[in-house]
């Protein structure tokens, strides 16, 4: 009896202690959506990358080892207004790996503000990523398969632009469509890249037509530098070493540049062209079952001192077993300084959670300071 | 004395759902026949939505929708990659499995845009979007049924795929 009797206080007594140590019903939700009003947020990636390759006319191959980083901080207040903040730091000269730069300062690829209106209308102002086709937003390593860039998603317009964007994202006629406008009056800060905007305004549009297939359509105008001497000495051509205006004059024979109108305004190792410059640009990506396909096509009007540059590329990446990806492309620019190149990339990746590992080998139909040929492995990580 | 014993079970099993008890009512809002199964698509009964289409759900859950009209924000919510809840969610609205949406979460989060969050079961599902202003979920018709919860609105149901 005594013990029944026990039993029959303990069971309310223990049900009754259960229930107080578990927290109250408010305690027990899940913690807000972190993508909602985290206050900062910091990620990251970084890349290693071995080359094996030769530049230019040089036969002999070099041997090359990089490296870059970036962080990425981000945030929102309130829901509506947010930023974003990209740093980069890389050891080389530039996008392709061509070799090692001595200035290895970190570069501020993004530092804006934006508030959200609506869906339709975001405001940004600050540094962000220059809106042309798909790659130069999604740039960083480990979201790429390859380890080297195609010229059209670099050459011909700067990676990252200061100025102040209106985007958002509609439903057109039953798609999603997306769009950024932008307007970049003056240059801020330095910049290392094969195109630095002076002053820039465009815009570009993207729709998804089917689920996974996307189109997109990019327009800019430009003034910009660019390196005074873009074949570098690395084994270039014998005309890239002609001075700037008799290269555009023998690209651009029958054009008639009239000079003191049209000048190239030297500063440091940069010239600017003075003239502004059109880019137009189309891009599609498509993605189904084991195949992600993106191709990309620019076309630059000429400038004073440049000529009309046109490139495209398209690039395949099949899913041959697990997380491994046979990856091939094509790429056509023309002219690079001296006339047009082509170059085949053929290679693989594996893409795991936080961890991508690329083999790739590189192929230009001719020898230029700007693109390498040969092989080049690297693992990027993401965090 | 067992009387007494079953009624102190049911009286500290009652304490014990408590946080359930204002689940009352959604379930009256699923259509006649529908099957335990389907998916019940679940709204925070605060958002200025009486129903969403396919398109609309699918443009939320790719945070490509931010708002609900009335200028709330939306938060939607996910339940693990691994559930087949989930998986086949995934696939009836946005068109590929978790895992086929890697590369597009990978994408948006260089962007700073993260992916719905997680929450670890149908139940805290509901919760969630009970007493989370604009938060939207999705658990099975038979879950909503069991659990019947108050200040959630049902604004789809997309049939057993």
């Amino acid at each position: 009896m005594t013990a029944t009797l026990r039993l029959s206080i303990r069971w309310p007594l223990l049900l009754a202690a259960l229930a107080l140590s578990a927290p109250p019903a408010a305690a027990q939700l899940p913690a807000p959506p972190a993508s909602a009003r985290e206050l900062l947020r910091v990620g990251g990636y970084g890349s290693l990358v071995f080359g094996h390759s030769s530049l230019g006319s040089a036969a002999v191959m070099d041997d090359l080892t990089g490296a870059a980083a970036a962080l990425l901080a981000s945030g929102s207040v309130g829901g509506r207004l947010s930023y974003f903040g990209e740093i980069e730091a890389a050891s080389r000269t530039n996008e392709n790996w061509t070799g090692r730069q001595s200035d290895q300062a970190p570069q501020i690829d993004r530092l804006y503000a934006e508030y959200a209106f609506a869906d339709a209308l975001r405001l940004r102002a600050g540094r962000f990523l220059t809106p042309v086709g798909q790659w130069n937003e999604i740039h960083a390593d480990p979201l790429t398969w390859t380890s080297l860039r195609p010229l059209t998603t670099y050459r011909p317009f700067a990676k990252s632009t200061t100025g102040i964007m209106a985007a958002g994202q509609l439903p057109i006629g039953g798609h999603d469509a997306g769009y950024a406008l932008y307007y970049a009056p003056v240059r801020v800060g330095p910049t290392r890249e094969e195109t630095g905007f002076v002053s820039a305004a465009g815009g570009r549009v993207a729709v998804e037509l089917l689920p996974g297939l996307y189109l997109g359509a990019s327009a800019a105008a430009y003034r910009a530098t660019r390196p005074r001497d873009p074949e570098d000495q690395a084994g270039a051509p014998s005309d890239a070493l002609l001075p700037v205006a008799a290269r555009a004059g023998v690209a651009q024979a029958g054009d008639d540049p009239t000079p003191g109108s049209e000048q190239a305004d030297t500063t440091g190792d940069r010239e600017e062209d003075v003239r502004a410059r059109r880019l137009l640009g189309a891009d599609l990506s498509w993605s189904a079952g084991r195949v992600e396909v993106l191709a990309e096509a620019t076309a630059l009007s000429a400038g004073s001192v440049e000529s009309a540059e046109r490139g495209a590329f398209a690039q395949a990446a099949v899913r041959v077993a697990g997380p491994l990806r046979a990856v091939a492309r094509f790429e056509a620019y023309d002219p690079v300084v001296t006339g047009p190149l082509r170059i085949l990339t053929l290679g693989g990746a594996v893409r795991l959670p936080h961890l991508t590992l690329k083999l790739d080998r590189q192929i230009p139909d001719r020898a230029s300071a700007r693109v390498a040929n040969g092989w080049f492995v690297s693992a990027s990580a993401i965090f | 004395m067992v009387r007494l014993r079953v009624r102190d079970l049911l009286t500290a099993l009652a304490a014990l759902a408590a946080p359930l008890a204002l689940a009352r009512g959604a379930a009256a809002q699923l259509p006649a026949g529908a099957a335990d199964s389907a998916i019940a698509v679940v709204a925070n009964a605060g958002v200025p939505a009486r129903a969403l289409s396919r398109a609309e759900l699918r443009r939320i859950y790719l945070m490509r929708q931010r708002y609900w009209r009335g200028g709330q924000r939306v938060e939607p919510v996910n339940l693990p990659a691994a559930s087949p809840l989930r998986s086949s969610f995934s696939r009836e609205v946005l068109g590929r499995s978790p895992r086929e949406l890697a590369s597009y979460w990978n994408d948006l989060y260089f962007h700073g845009t993260e992916p719905p969050s997680t929450l670890d079961s149908e139940q805290a599902v509901l919760l969630f979007v009970a007493r989370t202003s604009g938060a939207l979920g999705y658990v099975r018709a038979g879950t909503l049924r069991d659990a019947q919860a108050p200040g959630v609105r049902v604004v789809l149901v997309l049939p057993p795929s």
